[in-house]
């Protein structure tokens, strides 16, 4: 249906005849696709990439408003009767008309199994987002290095691809750390990509595994990045993956600085205290104690409030909602500060005295 | 135990207060499990009724657009009247218990569902959720015992006016969702212990809530089909009417049936938890039917289990209640079920007694 079509959907007059329901609640009777405002997509493809991890290509509806490389989007599914939410790297660049998500098996993690067990052709999902700050600088960089490990992979896919839609004339070095060739995200198309691309130069190192030829063993360390990468202190350095890889490279980076360093981060804050006061969620009423969970997110969830929330680490502002009035702690830097009708992320506030939720 | 454990239909006996709580604990432990067993099943069940009711409000207003043609008008009224039934009994009901916030889905979180009827789902969850399934069938506290006008227990005083109740019993009947609205104003407590301005706020929020709904069902549907307007108003009409209907017959088959114990305040006070369970069962009773006639009455038709368990899905109800039973046999509970038709004449028959002084005929019977 064109936009035309999907603006007159949304009217005062269809609100008036929908109410008090929404027009979307009769739309997903018909289609589950249709909405006026939500984005949402159908899995079109499941594609193994491991034997633990799979890509979902996903054919979003007319309202997804389009990513930039690297970006994540906020993945909602059903798992067993409930909603859940989660990030996902798209692991293409923008323009097509098909997004890819690679979901890696994640211990316990509920949707991770889900998706990699059960995610078949067909299924309806939800998109929130795109959000993320990691992604291509501008202007682009002459010299790039591609730094990640494992699952990291992702965002490096799609800005690789991105650069190579804009023909890119500078130097990327990707290097990606893999436990094994087998437990390798991609492994076929990191090898295209550096035969078809002059300036990709692949440079793949399996830690637990003999590697093959011009592949390399070992754990990341400075002596090794200064014999793969030789000019390292001169690359713009692009950095995902787990947490050891990241601190590391955070400790070189401190010590003798790359030319700048960008990092996505996908690890949750810690949470060191409590909150304290008491916070109000205002428009249900309900009422609770700062002090009975670390954020104001898990607060209003043992309040049996359902408020949106994603990645529950403070990248997503999925669960933005707004302070009417109070005082909170950022648990990311220990900040306290005074609000007065702000939207914060509730996953990374916790109470710091009284607090009004707008919720 | 403070206060005696009434049978109902054995005049007062005692249960043993170890043996409340036991039967509380047998109770809870049916709870438990089906609480621990929430699944796609459930989920499943409950979107194929929206999927349901919506299409049949869909599709009845369709058919009422071109309702000049008396076998569309038919089909459409039907429709919508089936789809508001739904939409009341087995939705919106239960969403607002909050039977479904389980599954963490904006649309059926009861925080925010707003339901199809003149009643704001704020004051709804106030009157209903807390104030009649705390204070079930105590008289002067559940203010769904003759909803401030009717006299349904010998425990209310009678007044004169009580003479006059089977007849403004059938006009509430008809209007049920209007009484349904200003419920929650409490007339009774206005400038007493309830400030005028709060009951204004609440009257503004009834007026702009029900002026939607009016306005939905009288003007804007209507108006779509021009000059033949007056053929989908008249179905507007008349599946709101049959939703009223429906909602109160079914609802006053919930409380008020032959052998329904009704409660005073000190009988109430400072109850454990078993005696709150013993209260719900012998002060609710339940409807026989098949699956379908459960479906409409928004499984309420197993009244005794949702009393128990409001926040239960209802669509397992029907599962629990044979367990229910069994623990109430095992105690010596009175478990009060039967058809629609004797339920129902029973309720009349109480509220044609109740008209009349007195009326503590089963006492008197029970001591002869």
């Amino acid at each position: 249906m064109s936009r035309l079509l999907w603006s007159m959907l949304d009217s005062p007059l269809t609100r008036a005849l929908c109410s008090p329901m929404s027009v979307d609640d009769y739309l997903t009777t018909f289609n589950p696709l249709w909405s006026v405002h939500q984005a949402r997509a159908r899995i079109e493809a499941v594609e193994p990439e491991t034997p633990d991890a799979v890509s979902l290509w996903l054919r979003p509806n007319h309202n997804w408003r389009g990513h930039r490389a690297g970006q994540h989007v906020v993945l909602g599914v059903e798992v067993d009767g409930v909603r859940e939410q989660r990030c996902f790297t798209v692991s293409v660049p923008p323009g097509q008309d098909m997004l890819r998500l690679t979901v890696k098996r994640n211990g316990d993690g509920r949707v991770s199994n889900h998706l990699v067990d059960h995610a078949r052709v067909g299924d309806i999902v939800e998109l929130g987002g795109p959000a993320g700050e990691f992604v291509l600088p501008e202007p682009r960089p002459d010299r790039i290095l591609m730094l990640s490990g494992g699952s990291g992979v992702t965002p490096m896919l799609a800005m690789a691809r991105q650069l190579a839609a804009e023909d890119y004339q500078g130097s990327v070095v990707f290097l990606h750390y893999s436990r094994s060739y087998e437990d390798t995200i991609a492994l076929q198309e990191m090898r295209e990509m550096a035969e078809s691309w002059p300036w990709l130069d692949l440079k793949l190192c399996v830690t637990e595994q003999a590697p093959l030829e011009g592949d390399h063993g070992g754990f990341f360390s400075a002596e090794q990045l200064d014999e793969l990468v030789p000019d390292s202190a001169e690359r713009h350095v692009l950095l995902c993956g787990p947490d050891g890889l990241m601190k590391q490279v955070h400790a070189l980076h401190e010590q003798r600085p790359f030319a700048a360093l960008e990092q996505e981060e996908f690890v949750a804050p810690s949470i060191s205290s409590t909150g304290e006061g008491r916070v109000r969620f205002a428009r249900s009423g309900r009422e609770a104690d700062g002090e009975s969970a670390g954020t104001l997110l898990e607060l209003a969830e043992n309040q049996g409030l359902n408020p949106e929330y994603g990645c529950r680490m403070g990248i997503c502002q999925s669960c933005k909602c707004t302070i009417s009035e109070g005082t909170v702690r950022d648990v990311r830097n220990d900040q306290v500060r005074q609000v007065r009708d702000e939207a914060l992320q509730l996953c990374v506030h916790a109470a710091a005295g009284d607090v009004q939720v707008e919720l | 135990m403070n206060a005696p454990m009434k049978f109902a239909g054995q005049g007062r006996v005692y249960l043993a207060p170890e043996q409340v709580e036991e039967f509380g604990r047998e109770i809870d432990q049916i709870r438990e499990e089906v609480m621990n067993d929430l699944g796609k099943r459930d989920a499943d069940y409950i979107r194929r009724l929206l999927r349901v009711q919506r299409g049949s409000e869909v599709a009845g207003r369709a058919l009422l657009w071109a309702g000049v043609l008396p076998p569309a008008w038919l089909a459409g009224t039907t429709l919508l009247s089936l789809s508001k039934i739904l939409e009341n009994m087995e939705i919106g009901h239960n969403v607002m218990h909050g039977q479904w916030d389980w599954m963490k889905d904006p649309r059926l979180s009861s925080g925010d569902y707003e339901w199809d009827n003149t009643c704001p789902a704020n004051q709804w969850k106030h009157s209903h959720n807390y104030v009649h399934h705390t204070f079930t069938n105590i008289v002067g506290k559940d203010r769904d015992v003759g909803y401030g006008i009717l006299r349904m227990s010998e425990e209310q005083p009678w007044k004169p006016i009580y003479l006059f109740q089977p007849l403004y019993n059938a006009v509430l009947a008809a209007t049920f969702q209007w009484g349904v609205a200003f419920h929650d104003l409490e007339f009774e407590r206005i400038g007493k212990d309830k400030s005028r301005a709060e009951a204004l706020k609440q009257y503004n929020e009834i007026l702009r809530k029900a002026s939607r709904q009016v306005a939905k069902d009288y003007v804007f549907f209507p108006a779509l089909s021009g000059p033949l307007f007056m053929f989908p108003m008249a179905g507007n009409f008349v599946a709101n009417l049959n939703r009223n209907l429906w909602s109160y017959m079914i609802i006053f088959c919930g409380h008020f049936t032959d052998g329904v114990e009704m409660y005073t305040e000190d009988e109430a006070e400072n109850e454990t938890r078993g005696q709150w369970y013993l209260r719900q069962v012998l002060g609710s009773s339940n409807l026989e039917g098949g699956r379908t006639f459960h479906i409409l009455s928004g499984n309420l038709s197993h009244q005794i289990e949702h009393h128990l368990f409001p926040d239960m899905p209802s669509n397992r109800y029907a599962e629990v209640a044979p367990k229910v039973q069994a623990v109430c046999r095992k105690y010596g509970v009175p478990y009060n079920t039967g058809r629609l038709g004797k339920q129902f004449g029973s309720v009349m028959k109480r509220i044609v007694r109740m008209a009349l002084p007195g009326g503590g005929g089963r006492e008197q019977a029970a001591a002869a």
